[in-house]
């Protein structure tokens, strides 16, 4: 290849290029640097003026009453800022107030110029920190300063002043709202509550009977009437078991008494005793013998009482017969319980009649009763809602008239603006001398890329095929030296002039800005 | 080299047929010292000889001088592809180097008709030349010019000519090359001629002499351009190119003691070995 090979930069190669065409260079550097400082002064000034609104949305109030006023819902008010400002109403205001049309809010001059306005104005949301505030920026850009300047505070007043008149209004609005409605509610209540007591007292038997309940308690007297019927069937079955009982029994029966210490008895014991002491002690034992005397005593006197019958000694007695009694007890007693199971079963069958009749004569008094319970039951509701969101009502009422919610408070309001922000003049020059610098080597570099000539005896043969049998380095003539420095001279001053001036202009600029004053008259 | 050499410009032959080549005696050749005061500055052999371009003109000739040595190829063309390449000033560089040589007597003509410039930068004033013998009106001695560097006879281009195709594709210039080439045998002829695409006159010469060399300036001419000039030259035997007028930006090869690389299949001045390069 011929074309020289750029892909490792020579700094040297390059640097001698730019040498080489350094008047190309030159030229392009300070075309470009001129057209910039050309534009810097000639472009039109665009001035921005910029107010700052601090929005503290009460860092105390808000958590108290965070859902229960509608005032905590600040948060929305700040999102919709930007939207509130750019509004169409706002800025037809600020047009007004600042009468900068001819009023007719209805021409498309007026349409435009809000438009215009719009396009112009910015905001910006600095630090919405946790204590609640926030730092709006609004700006606007124009080219008239003092223009710029007003319309900037009044939009930032007219946007203050309907966003705090929009609340406080929203605020008792809903509070007035809310009042009526429950007046309102409260009359509707108490009327449905005349109507359920006129019902009532119409039909005091059918009120508090829904359909489903009737049925459902007819069914239970269907059921608790057959527990009664069976109840009362087994009651007769036990009466007639317990007359056969009564009459195979005596009312009156015999009883033996037999007094205590019975010599039979007193035999039995002794002869048991008997038995041990002659286990124990031999038959001369005292206490053996004193048993054994004993037990001939008593077989005495037990053969002497069998002999006389009639002996004043025992005696038979004719009493009432306790199982007759208790059984007369018992038939009594079931008889009284199959009567009153009889007459509960009948009036379980009256009342289960009683409930067919009223679910033959549902429908029409029923549905009123149902729709004067449902009509009750809304209504109650509703008062119930409203009651709550009164007091809702009430607080941020309270709260939006004690100004105790979002405060808006401009921290700075827009001045006039002394500097344009556009052009920056001091940024157009130094770009142009950076742009100037970039152009210039870009031209030279750009031309020399393009230019497909040889560059290196590599890319000769290469290309040519043919040896290159030497390289001969420029001859630098003298006069030629001497010509061209001259030349040179005369462009590096005129260049210096030139720059200086330029340079001159960016200083008199940064003094201007950064320092206030004033060199020279432009 | 035999030793009259050096006491003649030109040395007389039996079979001379040109009338002034063969019996003027060389004492009747004008003589044009050279004023260096009056020569192109750029002609570097002459008024900086110790520099490095002049160095560099040095090593072409032995470049050359080796290449040549065994089968005595005396006729050398040197031209370029467009004007203001450096020929003519390489042409005479070339010359004066080769002339600076002890042995070597050179004839340095300007066949560049169109645009003659050699006597310029010489700062010589030569009325007549080449056009005026190639018109028939002037004999070949009378046009011969001894500079007075080294053995460097000039044949400069004469009378501005209407038609120096014509002139230059003649018999007569046939005839003249013909026999500065064959009489005379320890001779160098070099012929700057017009640019390969400015006129024909290149092409027409080039048939004539033993070898070409082609002068590329150094970032100037696109290298379609060149190629284009070289595919014309395809009959003539390109020996090398001189790449011409290096800035300093580009001249990485102009180290002082730099080795030159050779193409070995080339069937030019290369074939021969590197001793003489070496700087």
């Amino acid at each position: 290849m011929a074309v020289t090979s750029i892909n490792s930069f020579d700094f040297k190669r390059y640097w001698g290029l730019i040498l080489q065409r350094r008047y190309l260079a030159l030229s392009v550097a300070f075309t470009v640097l001129s057209l910039c400082t050309l534009a810097a002064f000639i472009l039109p000034k665009v001035y921005e003026a910029t107010s700052t609104i601090f929005i503290q949305r009460s860092s105390l109030i808000n958590p108290l009453i965070k859902g229960i006023g509608v005032a905590a819902n600040a948060d929305e008010g700040v999102r919709t800022l930007k939207d509130g400002i750019t509004s169409r109403n706002i800025i037809s205001r600020v047009i007004k107030r600042l009468d900068m049309d001819s009023g007719d809010t209805k021409s498309a001059k007026h349409e435009g110029l809000i438009s215009s306005i719009k396009s112009k104005i910015s905001i910006t949301v600095k630090g919405a920190d946790r204590q609640g505030a926030d730092l709006f920026i609004i700006s606007y850009r124009g080219s008239d300063p003092k223009n710029v300047r007003d319309i900037v505070n009044t939009l930032v007043e007219e946007y203050i002043a309907e966003t705090l008149g929009y609340r406080r209004s929203d605020a008792s609005g809903a509070f007035d709202f809310v009042q009526s409605q429950l007046a309102e509610y409260k009359s509707k209540l108490e009327k449905s509550d005349k109507d359920i007591r006129a019902f009532r007292e119409r039909y005091p038997d059918i009120v508090p009977q829904t359909e489903s309940a009737v049925l459902t308690r007819m069914e239970a007297f269907q059921t608790q009437k057959i527990d009664a019927d069976i109840k009362v069937q087994e009651l007769m079955r036990r009466r007639d078991n317990l007359k056969k009982q009564l009459s195979g029994e005596k009312e009156l029966t015999v009883a033996f008494v037999t007094r205590e210490g019975s010599p039979e008895a007193r035999l039995n014991y002794l002869n048991n005793q008997l038995v041990l002491l002659t286990t124990k002690y031999t038959d001369q034992h005292p206490e053996l013998r004193k048993t054994k005397a004993e037990i001939q005593e008593l077989k005495k006197q037990i053969a002497h009482a069998k002999a006389g019958p009639a002996d004043a000694g025992s005696s038979e007695t004719s009493t009432l017969n306790p199982i007759y009694q208790q059984l007369k007890e018992d038939l009594a007693r079931t008889d009284a319980e199959i009567d009153s199971l009889r007459a509960r079963s009948a009036e379980l069958s009256r009342q289960q009649q009683q409930a067919k009749n009223v679910l033959g004569g549902m429908p029409k008094e029923q549905e009123e009763w149902t729709r004067l319970q449902r009509d009750r039951t809304v209504y109650q509701h509703i008062y119930d809602d409203l009651l709550n969101k009164s007091e809702t009502a009430r607080v941020s009422k309270d709260l939006e008239l004690t100004d105790k919610g979002t405060t808006f408070k401009v921290v700075d309001p827009a001045v006039l603006p002394v500097f344009p922000v556009q052009p920056d003049r001091i940024k157009f020059i130094l770009a142009g001398i950076l742009l100037g610098i970039a152009c210039g080597v870009g031209a030279v570099l750009g031309i020399d890329y393009l230019n497909h000539s040889f560059k290196d005896e590599d890319s000769i043969e290469e290309s040519l095929k043919v040896p290159v049998l030497v390289a001969i380095p420029s001859v630098v003539v003298e006069g030629d030296v001497m010509t061209m420095k001259q030349l040179d001279k005369k462009v590096m001053i005129a260049a210096s002039v030139y720059l200086g001036i330029i340079l001159l202009l960016l200083v008199k600029e940064a003094l201007y800005k950064f320092v206030g004053v004033t060199i020279i008259g432009f | 080299m035999r030793k009259s050499a050096r006491t003649s410009y030109l040395e007389p032959d039996n079979n001379v047929k040109i009338k002034g080549l063969a019996s003027l005696p060389e004492f009747q050749i004008r003589e044009i010292a050279i004023d260096s005061s009056q020569v192109d500055r750029h002609v570097v052999t002459i008024i900086d000889p110790l520099s490095a371009a002049s160095e560099q003109y040095r090593k072409l000739r032995a470049r050359i001088l080796a290449a040549t040595k065994q089968d005595f190829q005396n006729t050398i063309m040197v031209t370029s592809a467009d004007v203001g390449e450096g020929k003519s000033i390489t042409s005479i560089n070339f010359a004066v180097a080769l002339a600076q040589e002890i042995d070597h007597t050179v004839l340095l003509v300007d066949a560049d008709l169109r645009k003659p410039m050699i006597h310029k930068y010489l700062g010589i004033k030569a009325d007549r030349g080449l056009s005026d013998y190639l018109s028939g009106t002037v004999d070949i001695s009378d046009v011969l010019i001894h500079t007075g560097v080294g053995k460097l006879v000039l044949l400069p281009a004469g009378t501005p000519s209407m038609n120096p195709a014509e002139l230059l594709s003649s018999n007569r210039m046939n005839e003249l090359v013909q026999e500065l080439k064959y009489r005379y045998r320890d001779r160098y002829i070099i012929f700057d001629t017009s640019p390969v695409l400015v006129s024909a006159d290149a092409i027409s010469m080039s048939s004539y002499v033993d070898g070409v060399l082609f002068v590329v300036a150094a970032a100037k001419t696109p290298e379609r351009t060149v190629k284009k000039a070289i595919g014309l030259l395809q009959s003539a035997p390109v020996w090398g190119v001189v790449f011409n007028n290096v800035p300093d930006y580009l001249g990485k090869n102009l180290h002082p003691y730099y080795y030159y690389r050779y193409h070995q299949d080339t069937n030019q001045p290369t074939k021969t070995n590197n001793k003489d390069d070496k700087h």
